[in-house]
């Protein structure tokens, strides 16, 4: 039995041109330790995916139409909001793109990491947080804890803001963990230390890790399986050894021929 | 932070000599001049006195040299003798200003304590039917002009039911009250100003409060938050919340002059002992030295409502630095 | 224009209007009775088949007043608001494009103009330079200019630095043909917005004057001035309150409720 399964997941957001289909039909299986890649362009849906999963299609504004995704076997989309609550973040984390915006401005970022903790371990006095809050930012190798502590995001860099973003995911120490773009954004020296640090915690911790990138290159580099996405489809899902060397469909051919990263923009 | 507040000051001089201009030209510009307002009350005055009034004001020199001496006096406060009793303007004003301070301070108050619950309320539940009747409750209070639903809640209130008394803000008996009974008898006569001085501003800031907040729930800090785990309720209330009020501390400080100016009409309507009321009479009397004392205290008010207000969110939003 | 059509509440918002204008416009040929004319046998009488509203206190018709009342809200609404939308659009584009001095100028005015009470501005030019309609007019519309000032400078802003990145890959635009065809475009929704607003909010204004007797004065006629009568004899004669108050809120409520379609249409990323 696969650790997450998405059935014939649908989702559409309105737009003022009319109903738009973000992720038309798509179902994959993700297996304990795989890490498993999404691989399109921006608007293919795969970021939608990734949304669906973590239930925060609303935010967006968009509508989860048909489909199952089940977490062993709880079917996510079933559970009320209130249930889903102690799933996400314990169980199933997610790290965004463009670290910048994804750190609330007016609160302390101590306080932002701690409640990770708190909110899943009401029990805990205040020392056992911090204690736990101190040795999810040693994983991601961030030192200056007491300064990180009493900082507002807008102080830190952007290499730094992702390392406490991916820290907030990985201290409860969840067995999926989502990373959307993780390195959009960062320099290119800062891209490959967030890389290398999420093998590593993957490593360390046994994750399951589903990387959504546009990136062709990390997915071959990093990743066991990989699903490409074009207008909200699956056209392809194989492992990736494979789908590098000996591509199926014409589209993702052509992808890997031309070249390794696929343009962010629509061309 | 102290520079900050040192370089906002700076910046104001410029418009407290702006300030000073504009009434300063108003008086200058509209027909009559003082020395014949006061020839007209008292029909005594003799053309030759009315001279000596002329040189006593100064009014046969320059326009420069006129805005010189009577910036040099209100800069210690000093606006001249009312025309009406001879008591210094000023006295007048001062007397007066408490009950508006009081009248608008506790409007702001009620204003937050009703706009605020309401806006955040009808932005998480958008579009439910709660959100639509306070949609429709709200642009209802924008339209509703004050003087009239003043008068209707006074014929209800005062008239009809007699719950509340109707004019003023003590009552006759005042003076022989006890310490509690003062206090009620204040609050009585407070209700009805304060509810109609909250109408229009409570229907704006509610507005802003709802679209701050549906603004600050589309952000990208609160995917976040979601995905660590937390309620609703805690989304709402520990992260969306200070990011969707920080701009109302921006938006109190500019509605200053609008509740000034509401003030003329509502003191007026419950003769009410303000400085509203006392500009009002000031100018059907063309009481110039307190017309223009009022017109130069109230745009204080408002520019140090302002400095107030940018210092504050200077002081309560991290993102802002003072340079 | 669909969506203008489709929203209920803004179509018959515009429905009212529209009949208040043609009130206005053709009160001399609806109304049954002089507004002027006094019957002192009648004072204060009720609503009834022959006074559908009742009389005032001299006996005129409360009706036919309220016909005469809205040739004066509505002028006085779409005068004032035009004062208003032509100098806040023009301060704000010349604030906006020129920039600089010129800029600085314009802009230390407007935050001059902000510290005082409109209102208060309004009731001393309109007390000192004799209350007629015409004074009214002016003194609204060139007191209520700033928040629209800061709006289409702020627009003005923006265009200018998107257009200027435009500009300077594809060589020269000329001042003019930046102006109408990349500036006026943009700016002109909020200056719409704007306008709607800012006729209930004259209207609102003038209401208000009257009601202190500083507006129109006899033997014409106005809403607020009906009120101001009115309220003398509230006990006794609630025709005289309620009725040009329910008028004065349904007119000023359907251009604030106009405005808001507007503004859905106009600028859809705002809600």
């Amino acid at each position: 039995m696969p650790l997450l399964s998405v059935k014939n997941l649908s989702v559409e957001y309105k737009a003022s041109f009319g109903v738009v289909k973000a992720v038309d039909g798509v179902s994959f299986d993700v297996e304990k330790g795989e890490v498993f890649a999404i691989v399109g362009r921006s608007g293919s849906g795969k970021s939608s995916v990734a949304s669906a999963i973590m239930r925060l299609t609303d935010i967006d504004g968009a509508q989860i139409k048909s489909g199952e995704i089940f977490y062993r076997e709880t079917d996510l989309l079933k559970l009320s909001f209130d249930d889903t609550r102690k799933i996400y973040g314990k169980k199933i984390s997610m790290i965004f793109q463009d670290p910048q915006s994804y750190l609330n401005p007016v609160i302390k970022v101590g306080k932002q990491i701690e409640e990770a903790v708190k909110v899943h371990n009401p029990k805990l006095s205040k020392s056992e947080i911090k204690e736990r809050a101190a040795s999810a930012l040693k994983k991601v190798n961030l030192d200056d804890m007491q300064r990180i502590f009493n900082s507002y995001s807008h102080r830190l860099s952007g290499g730094q803001k992702q390392r406490i973003l991916t820290a907030m995911a990985i201290i409860n120490e969840p067995e999926i963990l989502i990373a959307d773009e993780p390195t959009t954004g960062l320099d290119a020296a800062v891209q490959k230390q967030i890389l290398d640090l999420i093998k590593e915690l993957k490593g360390k911790m046994g994750l399951t890790l589903i990387i959504i990138t546009h990136n062709l290159k990390i997915a071959e580099k990093h990743s066991d399986k990989t699903a490409v996405m074009r207008s909200g489809k699956i056209i392809e899902c194989a492992p990736s050894k494979e789908i590098f060397k000996n591509p199926k469909n014409e589209y993702v051919k052509q992808l890997t021929n031309v070249s390794y990263s696929l343009p962010e923009q629509m061309p | 932070m102290f520079t900050y507040i040192f370089k906002r000051l700076i910046y104001s001089i410029p418009i407290i000599l702006g300030i000073t201009v504009m009434t300063f030209a108003v008086m200058f510009f509209t027909p009559g001049n003082p020395a014949d307002m006061v020839a007209d009350f008292n029909i005594k005055v003799s053309a030759e006195s009315k001279e000596r009034l002329i040189k006593l004001y100064g009014l046969d020199k320059a326009w420069y040299e006129q805005y010189w001496n009577w910036l040099k006096r209100v800069v210690v406060l000093d606006f001249g003798n009312s025309f009406r009793d001879g008591k210094p303007a000023s006295k007048k004003i001062a007397e007066r200003l408490p009950a508006t301070i009081l009248l608008n301070v506790l409007s702001i108050i009620l204003m937050l304590c009703i706009s605020i619950p309401v806006g955040v309320y009808s932005a998480v539940k958008k579009y439910s039917l709660f959100d639509r009747v306070l949609t429709a409750i709200v642009f209802t209070c924008f339209s509703v002009p004050v003087f009239w639903a003043a008068l209707m809640l006074m014929t209800v209130f005062g008239l009809w039911l007699g719950w509340l008394p109707i004019s003023g803000l003590t009552s006759f008996e005042f003076g022989e009250f006890s310490f509690f009974e003062k206090i009620l008898d204040l609050c009585r006569h407070l209700i009805l100003p304060v509810f109609v001085s909250t109408l229009g501003s409570f229907a704006v800031m509610s507005r802003y409060v709802r679209s701050g907040m549906l603004d600050v729930l589309k952000q990208d800090y609160i995917k976040t938050a979601y995905s660590k785990g937390l309620s609703k309720r805690q989304v709402v209330f520990n992260h969306a919340l200070k990011n969707a009020l920080l701009p109302l501390i921006t938006i109190i400080g500019l509605s200053i002059p609008g509740l000034i100016g509401g003030s003329f009409i509502i003191e007026t309507i419950f003769s009410y002992p303000g400085m509203g009321r006392l500009g009002y009479e000031a100018i059907m009397a063309r009481d110039y030295p307190v017309i223009m004392g009022i017109g130069v205290i109230s745009a204080f008010l408002t520019l140090l409502g302002n400095i107030i207000a940018d210092v504050l969110y200077a002081s309560a939003d991290p993102r802002i630095r003072y340079k | 224009m669909n969506k203008f059509i489709k929203n209920k509440i803004s179509l018959s918002a515009a429905a009212f209007i529209a009949a208040v204008i043609l009130a206005a416009a053709f009160a001399p040929f609806i109304v049954k009775y002089d507004p002027a004319a006094q019957e002192l046998s009648q004072r204060l009488s009720a609503p009834s088949a022959k006074h559908l509203l009742g009389t005032d206190d001299l006996g005129r018709d409360v009706l036919s007043r309220m016909f005469y009342g809205a040739r004066v809200s509505v002028s006085v609404g779409f005068v004032a608001a035009l004062i208003t939308v032509v100098i806040g659009s023009l301060i704000g584009l010349f604030a906006g494009y020129f920039g600089g001095a010129i800029d600085g100028v314009l802009m230390r005015f407007t935050d001059i103009m902000l510290c005082f009470p409109t209102f208060f501005l309004i009731l001393l030019a309109v007390a000192f330079f004799e209350p007629n309609i015409y004074n009214v007019m002016i003194a609204i519309g060139i007191t209520s200019w700033t928040g629209l000032a800061r709006i289409v400078r702020a627009e003005v802003l923006t265009v200018r630095e998107r257009e200027f990145v435009l500009a300077s890959q594809t060589l020269a635009v000329s001042g003019f043909r930046l102006f109408f065809v990349h500036i006026l475009p943009n700016v002109i929704s909020p200056i719409i917005v704007y306008s709607a607003l800012a006729i209930g909010g004259a209207i609102l204004t003038e209401s208000g004057l009257s009601f202190l007797g500083l507006g129109v004065q006899p033997p014409m006629s106005s809403w607020g001035q009906i009120l101001m009568q009115g309220k003398d004899y509230i006990y006794a004669a609630w025709w005289l309150s309620l009725f040009p108050g329910a008028a004065i809120l349904l007119t000023v409520l359907s251009f604030n409720l106009i405005g808001e379609s507007l503004r859905d249409i106009l600028d859809p990323k705002e809600l």
